[in-house]
């Protein structure tokens, strides 16, 4: 197998099993044959140990500590929810001040305007109301690899 | 030990394989030898034959009881 395919399934499995298993697990990925039936059970395997974790290996206290990390479902589910309508709360609060407050007499916000302030304070809004599931769905996978 | 297995006519992948390293060994019935190279070969303990072997035994009950049943059929 590829070796940087060999790396990228070991990834695949928690800290605390790859610093038992990681080095002789990868020397056995990189010499088996068969590189589709080996990382489809390798990509099986891997979620597996993750819910039911092996008993017996050393866990990091810091792992025990995030809740986030302890339940999938919570660094999935709950957190980025809660952040998207935060985020789409205070983007369609800019969205709406920025309405009342340069439009008064307009019936929509989205009428052409060449006003700079005007401008950049509408765009902020807009950016925030489109770029947030993007922005939050990176952070929640970057904090996942993080803590994996 | 996938090789043993393949000839069984069954195929083992390294995932299941390390799943099950990663289970026998804490109960103490497989223990690793010095690595060779990057990898570590491993081998069964005295209690690990106990188990395999009683396991192994229970497993021969249930197939001759049932040879039997079905030679009655």
């Amino acid at each position: 197998m590829n070796p940087r395919l060999a790396h990228l399934l070991l990834r695949l499995y928690p800290r605390p099993w790859r610093e038992r298993y990681g080095v002789e697990f990868e020397a056995l990925l990189q010499t088996s044959h068969g590189d589709l039936r080996a990382s489809a059970n390798v990509v099986w395997s891997a979620p597996c140990e993750r819910v039911f974790p092996t008993p017996g290996l050393k866990i990091e206290q810091r792992r025990f500590q995030s809740w986030c990390v302890r339940a999938p479902w919570a660094t999935f589910g709950i957190a980025p929810l809660v952040l998207l309508a935060g985020a789409w709360f205070v983007a369609l609060l800019i969205l709406w001040s920025c309405w009342t407050i340069f439009r008064p007499g307009a019936d929509m916000p989205f009428v052409p305007s060449d006003r700079m302030r005007e401008f950049f304070y509408f765009n902020i809004g807009r950016s925030l109301y489109f770029g947030a599931p993007i922005l939050i769905g990176w952070g929640s996978g970057r904090s996942i690899a993080r803590k994996s | 030990m996938i090789e043993d297995i393949v000839r069984l006519g069954t195929r083992l992948g390294p995932g299941t394989l390390y799943g099950a390293i990663a289970r026998l060994e804490p109960q103490g019935w497989i223990e690793p030898l010095p690595p060779d190279e990057r990898r570590r070969p491993f081998r069964i303990t005295a209690e690990g034959v106990r188990i395999l072997r009683a396991k192994l035994a229970t497993r021969r009950q249930f197939t001759k009881a049932g040879l039997e049943r079905l030679k009655a059929l």
